[in-house]
């Protein structure tokens, strides 16, 4: 399997030599390392698959420390008789989300699971990346005043996932977002323009996020929901489901907190970006009700909105 | 405008179902009338039914099992009979999903899917938008649709209109279809 399918597959972005472990040489001392599990159902979306989906999440993760992602391990856990062309096709996406975020992968492992012990597949991945010494990106590190940037549509990922396994039609129009987001890193990291804080707004989408980061750097978060953009599809799916796009998963979006000075510069530098241009800044930072997150609906209203406990389940009866 | 009726998924285990059978067997009548106008005006007519295998996933999710695959409950019911289009088999809400039915409607040039059956707030909603995705013109029969309640059917069909297509009365639809 290893030099018949994924070794070809994986191309230039291997550069392992088969031994049990790599040795890698790192630009600085100062590292980010992250690892990460991916399971999907169905495996193929629109928009990816496991495969980009795993080097995407690994990217991203180390982008939330502000590093620059470098190298990744890449493990499949295959049930038996997993479908051979399907996985030459998963590791072909993983090598070009490597490609597209020019990460390399340098140490891999499969093994094989007896059948009706795993569902299709898994991948499990851990990733090394590098930070510049000024650098200290962290959701311990939000301040009050700072403006809440997101870097695009809410909910896409999830909506479109959520579709396809149920058939409900909007896989047509709506793709994962799925993406590796160094390229936005370059664009917003520089000197002389702070950044105080990056998350991923993933499993529990947006507001889980916000929670998260409310909670660690001990400070209040308001946003207005109709600064959030979310794109007419997602907001008809939802509606449909019963669901809130805010507690959707997305693969391919950055939450931005950054002093005031700092956001006119982020924000038109997103904007220019493939990835970034529906850019929003949201809300901000505030010393009120620490720890929590209110969201201000458009009547005014703000309402406590926790952290996701569990799944959103649509609602289709 | 060409358009194709869709009749969606009247079959025996879910019109006579006892809980439905009194607001569902309503909706039989109106749609008659509504088949027989497309027949004689010779616009293309199809059906859908769930056929699902016995152990769907989508009975523990309900907690009841139907439309399985050979079985009566899954026939079209006798009061639509005979019928005059084929029956496509779905294991999913949206009638496009894992179906023939885009590549049936654009054999047949259809490009305005007009939509009755059951249930509202669930398949005929779902197929709507998956219908408006593929960019054909959707229309949706108000009295020769029908939910659980009142209140989901209403729900449904304003999301229709806000979403995916129009709403009409069976005779702003009969007018339409007269016309073509």
């Amino acid at each position: 399997m290893l030099d018949e399918i994924i070794l070809p597959q994986l191309g230039k972005r291997n550069v392992g030599r088969y031994e049990d472990s790599e040795i890698i040489t790192l630009p600085n001392n100062k590292i980010a390392f992250t690892t990460d599990s991916f399971v999907v159902d169905p495996i193929f979306f629109p928009g990816g698959d496991i495969g980009k989906l795993s080097i995407c999440g690994t990217v991203n993760d180390l982008i939330c420390r502000g590093a620059y992602p470098l190298y990744i391990a890449f493990s499949l856990i295959l049930e038996e008789g997993f479908n051979i062309d399907q996985l030459s096709t998963i590791v072909k996406s993983a090598c070009n989300a490597a490609e597209e975020a020019d990460v390399y992968i340098v140490v891999g492992d499969t093994k094989v699971l007896p059948k009706g012990k795993l569902d299709k597949i898994c991948i499990n991945t851990s990733g090394i990346g590098a930070i510049q010494t000024n650098i200290d990106i962290s959701v311990y590190n939000a301040k009050v005043d700072d403006d809440i940037i997101i870097s695009g549509t809410m909910g896409d990922h999830a909506l479109s996932v959520v579709s396809l396994r149920e058939g409900l039609g909007f896989e047509r129009a709506v793709s994962s977002d799925c993406a590796p987001l160094n390229g936005l890193l370059r664009e917003i990291i520089e000197p002389k323009y702070e950044v105080h804080c990056i998350k991923d707004p993933t499993r529990g989408g947006l507001i889980t996020a916000l929670n998260e980061i409310a909670i660690n750097s001990n400070v209040g978060v308001l946003v207005q929901r109709e600064l959030i953009p979310i794109s007419r599809h997602v907001k008809a799916g939802c509606e449909m489901l019963g669901l809130d796009p805010l507690y959707l998963a997305n693969e391919g979006k950055l939450i931005i907190m950054s002093p005031s000075y700092s956001t006119t510069h982020i924000m038109s530098r997103l904007r220019l970006h493939p990835y970034g241009k529906y850019a929003a800044i949201i809300g901000r930072i505030v010393s009120e009700h620490p720890k929590c997150v209110l969201v201000e609906e458009s009547n005014g209203i703000r309402k406590n909105a926790p952290m996701l406990a569990g799944v959103q389940k649509p609602r289709l009866c | 405008m060409r358009p194709g009726l869709l009749i969606i998924d009247m079959q025996n285990d879910l019109i006579y179902h006892e809980k439905r059978q009194a607001r569902f067997s309503k909706i039989i009548s109106p749609l008659k009338e509504l088949i027989n106008c497309a027949h004689s005006h010779n616009i293309p007519i199809f059906y859908t039914k769930f056929a699902l295998d016995p152990h769907d996933a989508q009975f523990k999710k309900f907690g009841e099992i139907y439309c399985v695959k050979g079985t009566s409950g899954c026939d079209i019911i006798d009061e639509l009979k005979p019928l005059h289009g084929p029956v496509i088999e779905k294991q999913k809400n949206s009638a496009f999903f894992g179906t023939p039915l885009d590549r049936m409607l654009k054999q047949k040039n259809v490009d305005t899917l007009v939509l009755c059956g059951v249930q509202t707030q669930i398949c005929i909603m779902t197929t709507a938008a998956d219908a408006s995705f593929r960019e054909y013109k959707v229309l949706v029969v108000e009295d020769c649709v029908e939910s659980t309640r009142e209140d989901k059917k209403n729900w449904a069909l304003q999301w229709i209109k806000e979403y995916a297509g129009n709403v009409l009365s069976l005779s702003a639809i009969l007018s339409l279809l007269k016309e073509e």
